[in-house]
C-alpha cells in the first residue's frame, strides 16, 4: 500500500534540492520582472487555511451513525516531527501572484525539540486561476508543504508526523514503509464542534468519524477522528494514517508530546516558526528590489486616499 | 539612512544595523539638490519595528527550542535580523545651507540623501584656514589665533584626559610661538621636555621649568610697591592702612637701599603706629619671608630674570611647578607672579602671554575671576582654565568663554552647570558628556567655529607624570 516517494537521507540533500528550486523561482520572477508593469508589492496578507469539505464528510457521518468513542492511554514515546508552513502575498509581477513561502520542521525526540526553517522564500504563482474554494495563494503553500513533508518523512523512521491541517486536503501524503504515522490536525473544524458533544467528559478520548479514501494511492485509508487528548482541553479532528493505527498513533502523540489545551506542543512550535514575521516581509520585498532588481510598486491604499479622514474604520 | 521624524531642532533617521555604526556627537548632511542640513548624533535607539514584540516573546517562550538549520537559498536571514535590530538615530539641527531662512524647508524623507561627515572635513568648511595650525586631534587641526586673545575652559571628571589636552595645547601654542605659562599643581607639566623613552621632546629647547623657594627666588628689593601691594592685599589680606604703613616703610629702606627682611622687621618694630597696625605688618612679613620665594640673599644664580624667559623671536614653554608649595605659598607665589607679569606686560618687557591655570580655584582670589574676563586679555594674558570642578568655574566665565574642551563628565549636577551657562543645547551635553571614553572631548567655540565637536585628542608622546601615586602600585610594578 505505501509508497516511497523520496530517497533523500540527509538534509543537506533537502538544502541543495531547496536551492535548485529556490533559483529556478527566482530566475522566474527574474523574467517577470522585464515585464512592462514592473512588480506591485501589496501590504502583505497572510492566506489562511480555509474549511475543506468538512460539510459533505459530517453528513456521511451523520449517515453512516455509527460513532463509539475509544479512551487514549498513553502509548509508546516516539519521536514527533511537525511541520507547517505559511504564505504571504507580496504582489504581483508579470501579471502572476507573487508569494512567499516559508515552513519549520520541529522534531522532538524527549524534552529536547530541534528547529528547521525553510525560507522565506519568493515565488510566482504556478497556479493563476483558484479552485473553487482555495485562493492560489493556499494551493501553493499546499503544494510547498506537501513538498517539505516529503522531504522530512524519509529522515523520519519510526516517527510520528504531526502536520497542521486535515490530511484529506494534502495534496500528496508522505507515506512509507518504515513505521511512520502521520497525522493532521485541524483547529478549525466543523466537524470537532458537532461531534466534540459525542466524546463525553472522558479525560482522554477520540472517535473515528469514518475512514477515507486517499485518493491517488489506491488502497490508502485516513482514519478522520475527532480527539481530546487531554482532560478539559479542546476536541480537534485529527486525521490519522494509516487508519487501523488510528488509536495507536494518537495514544503516542500523547506520550510523547507535552499538549497545550490538548493541541501538541511540537505542533505549536512549528506554527510559530513558520510565520512569516513584519521584518521578514520587509526583508523579503528589499532582497527582491535590490538584490534582483525587481522594479517595485508600492500598493496605494485607494480606501484611506480617498476617504481619510473620513473612514471611521 | 533615512530622515524619519522632525521635531523641533531634534531630528531622528532610521537606519539599518550596519549602517549605524555611528558614536555620539558624529555629524551626518542631509542633502537635497543643493540644499543640506547638518546634524549631529546626540543618542541612538531601537526602532519601533511591527511585531518585534511577538518575534522576542517567542524567542524567549522557546528559549530551550534551538533553531538547528535554517535553509535560505536568497540569504535574506541578514536583512531580516538588519531590520529587526533597526536603530532610530536621534540628531540635533546644528545648520542649515542653501535655504532662504524666511522659508520653511524640510528635505524629502525618500529622495533626500544622508552621508556621514569626519570632523576633519567638516572643519574645513566652518572655519578659515587655520593661520597658526596646531594639532590637537585625530583629523582636528585649529587656529593658534583662536586660543591666544581668548578665555578657553578644560573640564571633566578625573582621568578623563583633560591635563593630555592641556599639554598638547601649551606644547603646540608655544612650538607656534605663543609664550606659555603653566601654574603645574601637581608636578605633572614638568616632563613636558622629555619623551617616553627619555630623549628630548620637540618643545625641550622652549621649556623652562622653575620651583619657586627652589631654583626660583625674588629678591625683596627688586619687588616694586605696586607688586607687593598686590601679594600683601590679595594673597596675605593686609587691610589697607597697615598696608598705607608698610609701603611707607618699603619706600623710605628703597630710597637708603637697604630694603631687607630684616630692616623691614626693625623699622616694623621700632617706628610709632597702631599696635595692630604693628602686628598686621609683622605677621605679613614673617610669613612673606616664611614662603621661602622671596629673599634679601644675592644667590644670583635663583634670581631669574622674568623677561629672559619670553625671547620676542620664539616662544617659551615656563612651567612653574608649585607641587612643593603649601596653599598660602601657593596663593603668595601667583599672587606675586600675575602681578609681575601684568607690570612687564603694561611696560611692554614681554611679548602677551597664554597663562595654563589647573584647579585655579585653589589659589587664585575671588576677584580675580573677573579679571580675566574684563581686563586680562586686554593687558596681554589669555587664560585657558583646567578643573575637574565644573561648578568651581564662575558662571561669569563660562557665558564668556571663548572656547570650551568638555571630556567625560557623570555627575549631573556638574552638567547641568554646564547646561545653564553654555551656548549648547542640555540634551547635547547630557547625551555626550556621560559617554564620552577617556582621551575625547566634546569641543565648542572659536577654535571649532561654534559647533560641538567630538574628537580623541592626540598622544603627546611626552613621559606621563601627574598619576595618583599609590604603594600598592609601586609594589606592582616591582613584583
Amino acid at each position: 500500500m505505501a509508497t516511497e516517494l523520496l530517497r533523500l537521507n540527509t538534509f543537506d540533500v533537502s538544502w541543495h534540492l531547496f536551492k535548485s528550486i529556490a533559483e529556478l523561482w527566482v530566475d522566474e520572477l527574474k523574467r517577470a520582472s522585464r515585464d512592462p508593469t514592473g512588480v506591485l508589492f501589496l501590504n502583505g496578507q497572510e492566506a489562511d487555511q480555509d474549511l475543506d469539505d468538512e460539510a459533505a464528510i459530517l453528513g456521511q457521518v451523520v449517515q453512516d451513525g455509527d460513532l463509539e468513542p475509544a479512551a487514549i492511554a498513553p502509548g509508546t514515546r516516539r519521536r514527533l516531527v511537525a511541520v507547517d508552513g505559511s504564505v504571504v502575498q507580496l504582489g504581483f509581477a508579470g501579471g502572476r501572484p507573487l508569494l512567499s513561502l516559508k515552513a519549520a520542521v520541529v522534531i522532538r525526540s524527549g524534552s529536547s525539540m530541534r528547529v528547521r526553517v525553510v525560507g522565506p522564500l519568493p515565488k510566482l504563482a504556478s497556479v493563476v486561476q483558484p479552485s473553487s474554494t482555495d485562493s492560489v495563494a493556499l494551493v501553493e503553500l499546499r503544494r510547498f508543504e506537501s513538498l517539505v513533508q516529503k522531504l522530512v518523512s524519509r529522515e523520519a523512521p519510526e516517527s510520528v508526523l504531526l502536520l497542521d491541517m486535515p490530511l484529506t486536503r494534502v495534496p500528496e501524503l508522505p507515506l512509507s514503509t518504515d513505521g511512520t504515522s502521520v497525522i493532521g490536525i485541524a483547529k478549525n473544524s466543523v466537524l470537532a464542534a458537532h461531534l466534540g458533544h459525542l466524546l463525553g467528559k472522558a479525560e482522554r478520548v477520540a472517535l473515528l468519524a469514518r475512514r477515507a479514501q486517499l485518493l491517488p494511492y489506491p488502497g490508502g485509508e485516513v482514519g478522520v477522528t475527532v480527539a481530546r487528548l487531554e482532560k478539559g482541553g479542546i476536541a480537534f479532528r485529527a486525521d490519522v494514517f494509516p487508519a487501523d493505527r488510528w488509536i495507536d498513533a494518537l495514544s503516542d502523540v500523547v506520550a510523547s508530546d507535552a499538549l497545550i489545551s490538548g493541541y501538541p506542543e511540537t505542533l505549536t512550535v512549528a506554527h510559530a516558526f513558520s510565520r512569516h514575521s513584519w521584518a521578514e516581509i520587509a526583508a523579503i520585498k528589499s532582497v527582491l528590489e535590490r538584490r534582483y532588481g525587481l522594479r517595485v510598486h508600492e500598493e496605494v491604499d485607494v480606501r484611506a486616499a480617498v476617504l481619510s479622514p473620513f473612514d471611521g474604520r | 539612512m533615512r530622515l524619519f521624524r522632525k521635531s523641533g531642532d531634534k531630528v531622528e533617521l532610521l537606519a539599518l544595523s550596519w549602517d549605524s555604526d555611528l558614536s555620539l556627537g558624529d555629524y551626518l548632511v542631509v542633502e537635497e539638490s543643493d540644499r543640506k542640513i547638518l546634524l549631529q548624533v546626540i543618542d541612538v535607539e531601537y526602532a519601533d519595528v511591527p511585531g518585534l514584540m511577538e518575534d522576542i516573546l517567542r524567542d524567549l517562550s522557546s528559549g530551550s527550542v534551538e533553531v538547528t538549520e535554517r535553509l535560505d537559498p536568497i540569504e535574506i536571514e541578514s536583512v531580516v535580523r538588519s531590520i529587526r535590530d533597526s536603530r532610530v538615530v536621534v540628531a540635533k539641527v546644528r545648520r542649515v545651507n542653501g535655504v532662504d531662512p524666511n522659508r520653511l524647508w524640510l528635505p524629502s524623507r525618500y529622495a533626500s540623501r544622508v552621508r556621514r561627515v569626519e570632523v576633519s572635513d567638516l572643519l574645513r568648511t566652518v572655519i578659515p584656514p587655520p593661520k597658526v595650525p596646531v594639532r590637537v586631534g585625530e583629523g582636528v587641526v585649529i587656529d593658534a589665533t583662536s586660543v591666544e586673545g581668548s578665555v578657553t575652559l578644560i573640564v571633566g571628571r578625573k582621568e578623563s584626559g583633560k591635563s593630555h589636552l592641556a599639554k598638547v595645547l601649551s606644547s603646540e601654542l608655544a612650538r607656534a610661538g605663543c609664550n606659555v605659562v603653566v601654574l603645574d599643581v601637581n608636578g605633572e607639566y614638568v616632563s613636558l621636555g622629555r619623551r617616553r623613552d627619555g630623549e628630548p621632546s620637540h618643545v625641550s629647547d622652549l621649556m623652562t621649568v622653575l620651583a619657586p623657594g627652589v631654583n626660583f627666588q625674588v629678591p625683596l628689593a627688586s619687588m616694586s610697591d605696586e607688586v607687593l601691594a598686590d601679594v600683601m592685599t590679595y594673597a596675605l589680606g593686609l587691610p589697607q592702612t597697615s598696608l598705607r604703613e608698610l609701603l611707607r616703610l618699603v619706600r623710605d629702606l628703597r630710597r637708603r637701599r637697604a630694603l631687607t627682611f630684616p630692616n623691614l622687621m626693625r623699622a616694623v618694630q621700632s617706628v610709632p603706629m597702631n599696635e595692630s597696625v604693628r602686628d598686621a605688618v609683622a605677621n605679613r612679613l614673617l610669613t612673606l619671608e616664611s614662603t621661602g620665594i622671596f629673599t634679601d640673599s644675592d644667590q644670583e644664580e635663583l634670581e631669574v630674570d622674568l623677561t629672559s624667559l619670553f625671547p620676542p623671536d620664539r616662544g617659551a614653554l615656563v612651567v612653574f611647578d608649585m607641587s612643593r608649595l603649601g596653599s598660602i605659598q601657593r596663593r603668595v607665589f601667583v599672587e606675586f607672579l600675575l602681578s609681575r607679569m601684568k607690570e612687564l606686560l603694561f611696560n611692554d618687557e614681554i611679548d602677551p602671554i597664554v597663562l595654563f591655570a589647573e584647579e585655579a580655584h585653589l589659589y587664585l582670589r575671588e576677584t580675580y575671576w573677573e579679571d580675566v574676563i574684563t581686563r586680562m586679555r586686554h593687558i596681554g594674558i589669555s587664560t585657558v582654565l583646567i578643573t575637574n570642578q565644573p561648578d568651581s568655574i564662575p558662571a561669569l566665565i563660562y557665558r564668556q568663554a571663548d572656547n570650551v574642551f568638555m571630556f567625560n563628565i557623570r555627575n549631573g549636577s556638574d552638567i547641568e552647570h554646564l547646561a545653564r551657562n553654555l551656548e549648547i543645547d542640555p540634551e547635547t551635553l547630557r547625551s555626550i558628556l556621560p559617554n564620552l571614553p577617556p582621551g575625547n572631548v566634546l569641543a565648542w567655540g572659536k577654535a571649532v567655529g561654534r559647533l560641538p565637536i567630538t574628537f580623541r585628542v592626540i598622544d603627546p608622546g611626552t613621559m606621563t607624570l601627574g598619576t595618583t601615586r599609590t604603594k600598592l602600585g609601586r609594589l606592582l610594578r616591582q613584583s
